[in-house]
């Protein structure tokens, strides 16, 4: 019998080629196929838990991430149970950074809200004058792949002057020009006219940016959230938005994801909010399902996966069937 | 008395032309009671003026004063004629309207108007929200002047896209830009481009530049970019090239008639990102674009040549003739 790969949602067909061949391939809305599973692959925003793990059984091997975040994955429960947790932190880089720059521009240029006044026939200028961006600080929280790539799009390409806040600068850190490092959280919220966070949701990152933070912030500027909602203190955000202090934000994920229909955000004309799409382009997806193929052939040739995010877990339960 | 300076434009704010406090009288109602017998009356590209105009206004007229750069609403010729003064500032808008293009570029290949209608509430299929990495992909920009040549910087030194360029007016430069390449043939850059942004002014020769050939050269699947003017394109075949899904997606702050029509088949397509001729409205736009004006209507009321003479054949025109 074929090992089986548990797949939650559908995925467009063209992206699984590089898996075909490899597994019984159960691709989206099948909870019925769950238990038994070989390989079980779960989005952002469904927890990936013990009851999860002991719901498909023994047979679990590999909980495998098309993307980079494991926020949702509890990943020393599957280290316990020697199930092995990987994921494909280059695949969505691009893409996510390029998403980022654009609800950049999309706020500062009043897209969004430009677009609906003209459809709908009711255009009031005033109340559509942008920010240019040339010139202007943006502060970024964390200089991992996408960190980096927005820093040096913004610039070089936009000519802003890019602050990166780290915990630790170690010597030797790539640093295109017109970017600087700073150890000082509360200088960055300072200088800054846009700030945009690029951290991983971790225990010590969770509302890591608060309401004293934005209160740091000059009055009229931005803030860009493409990482994960929790890393924002989001009721802080909705009020900083509500009483004018900040001038608009541009966000991909909220808390909870899924945002509530309810959620003020989602009432507010100078907010740009997508839906947790900025790595889910064309090329993206296919860089992360051939990351997931290849992850998958080598764990069910007994090979350890090339991005093992619990390596003390290895070898777990491959080989032992 | 003094002077009259007619504004026919709604100005951002009066502080905007404080520098003209003392030396004139200002009208910015718009009220065209008070056009015959200016001396100054500054215009926008909404507002026609023609040979009709100008005589409405009368001999006292010494110069057209436009904020922005366009000047495809004024009868230079006419103005020539007659010994009136045009003037723009063509440098105030250049970084927020290429800004603004990139803007509508990355907001159409990634979705982000469209994801925002569907977090809003508006039935969206998720393939719907599936976009383009850019990242490597070819822009093709036609016209290569201030505006276009700041988009090809930030397209290539930024996003790492490969940008071709066409302009029959202009010598590629000497010692090159890195990531950007010339052609002089202009289907070329529809069929190679996955991306094309226009740049180009309105003129005889640019009205319709793009038309359907054009469109339909493009690769299935690629985007269009306008923030010039709208009839360079022929907005009719735009219009069918997004229906039939050729092109997958389209940034317009300009059309054709402008402000469009409310039927515009293109206020109702998802894919679509508009704005309403904003490119050049941000703060820092403004201030240089009607700091310009006011500077310029400043020089000529004191005898001098503006800065940014548009028809310079004309000068001195009636300006000292009084």
């Amino acid at each position: 019998m074929r090992p089986r790969l548990w797949i939650e949602f559908p995925i467009p067909a063209e992206f699984l080629l590089p898996l075909a061949g490899l597994a019984e391939i159960v691709n989206g809305d099948d909870p019925g196929k769950l238990a038994g599973s070989t390989v079980a692959i779960r989005g952002p925003g469904h927890a990936i838990d013990a009851d999860f793990m002991d719901s498909v059984g023994p047979q679990l091997q590999l909980l495998a991430m098309p993307g980079t975040g494991l926020d949702h994955i509890d990943v020393a429960a599957a280290s316990e149970r020697g199930i092995l947790v990987c994921n494909n932190p280059d695949a969505p880089t691009g893409s996510t950074a390029e998403h980022t720059v654009g609800l950049l521009l999309a706020t500062a240029k009043r897209i969004f809200s430009g677009g609906m006044q003209l459809r709908a026939g009711d255009v009031d200028r005033a109340s559509l004058v942008g920010t240019e961006v040339r010139g202007r600080t943006l502060g970024v929280l964390g200089y991992g792949r996408i960190g980096r790539r927005v820093a040096e799009i913004c610039a070089l390409g936009l000519n802003m002057s890019v602050l990166v806040y780290l915990p630790v600068v170690r010597p030797g850190l790539p640093r295109a020009e017109g970017i600087s490092f700073t150890t000082d959280l509360d200088a960055l919220f300072a200088r800054a006219d846009f700030v945009s966070l690029h951290v991983p949701l971790k225990a010590e990152t969770r509302h890591l940016v608060r309401e004293r933070h934005l209160r740091l912030m000059k009055p009229g500027s931005y803030l860009i959230n493409t990482s994960r909602g929790a890393v924002i203190d989001e009721a802080a955000l909705i009020r900083v938005l509500q009483d004018g202090h900040l001038a608009g934000a541009g966000l991909d994920v909220f808390d909870p994801d899924p945002p509530a229909a309810d959620n003020p955000l989602l009432r507010m004309s100078n907010v740009v909010a997508t839906p947790h799409i900025a790595p889910f382009t064309d090329a993206s997806f296919r860089a992360m399902w051939r990351g997931v193929a290849g992850q998958v052939r080598q764990v069910l040739a007994g090979e350890r996966p090339a991005n093992l995010a619990n390596p003390d877990a290895w070898p777990g339960r491959v080989g032992q069937g | 008395m003094k002077p009259r300076v007619w504004v026919g434009i709604k100005s951002p704010s009066a502080a905007i032309l404080a520098p003209l406090n003392g030396l004139a009288e200002l009208s910015t109602g718009g009220d065209l009671d008070k056009l015959p017998g200016s001396t100054v009356v500054v215009s926008g590209g909404a507002n026609t003026t023609d040979a009709a105009f100008m005589d409405r206004v009368g001999p006292s007229l010494q110069l057209l004063a436009m904020p922005g750069i366009g000047l495809n609403h004024i009868d230079i010729a006419a103005a020539s004629e007659r010994g009136i003064l045009v003037c723009n500032n063509p440098d105030a808008p250049t970084e927020s309207t290429a800004e603004h293009t990139v803007a509508l570029l990355l907001a159409a290949a990634k979705r982000v108007v469209t994801g925002d209608m569907q977090l809003r509430g508006a039935d969206i299929s998720r393939a719907d929200m599936r976009g383009t990495e850019l990242r490597g992909l070819t822009l093709g920009v036609l016209g290569y002047g201030r505006i276009g040549r700041r988009v090809a910087e930030i397209c290539a030194h930024g996003l790492g896209m490969s940008v071709l360029v066409h302009d029959p007016f202009v010598e590629p430069d000497p010692q090159g830009v890195a990531g950007v390449h010339f052609t002089d043939d202009l289907d070329s850059v529809f069929a190679r481009a996955d991306c094309v942004t226009i740049h180009t002014p309105l003129t005889a020769g640019t009205r319709h530049l793009v038309g359907e050939r054009q469109l339909r050269l493009m690769k299935r699947g690629g985007y269009l970019i306008n923030a010039s003017r709208g009839p360079v394109l022929d907005e009719a075949a735009l219009i069918r090239a997004l229906q039939d899904g050729h092109l997958a997606g389209a940034g317009l702050d300009v059309f054709d008639p402008e402000p469009p029509e409310a039927d515009n088949p293109l206020l109702g397509m998802s894919n679509v990102v508009v704005t309403p001729h904003i490119a050049s409205f941000t703060e820092a736009g403004v201030q240089a674009m009607w700091g310009g004006a006011a500077r310029q209507i400043a020089q000529v009321l004191r005898g001098e040549r503006p800065t940014h003479l548009a028809n310079p054949e004309t000068w001195p025109g009636r300006v000292g003739q009084a």
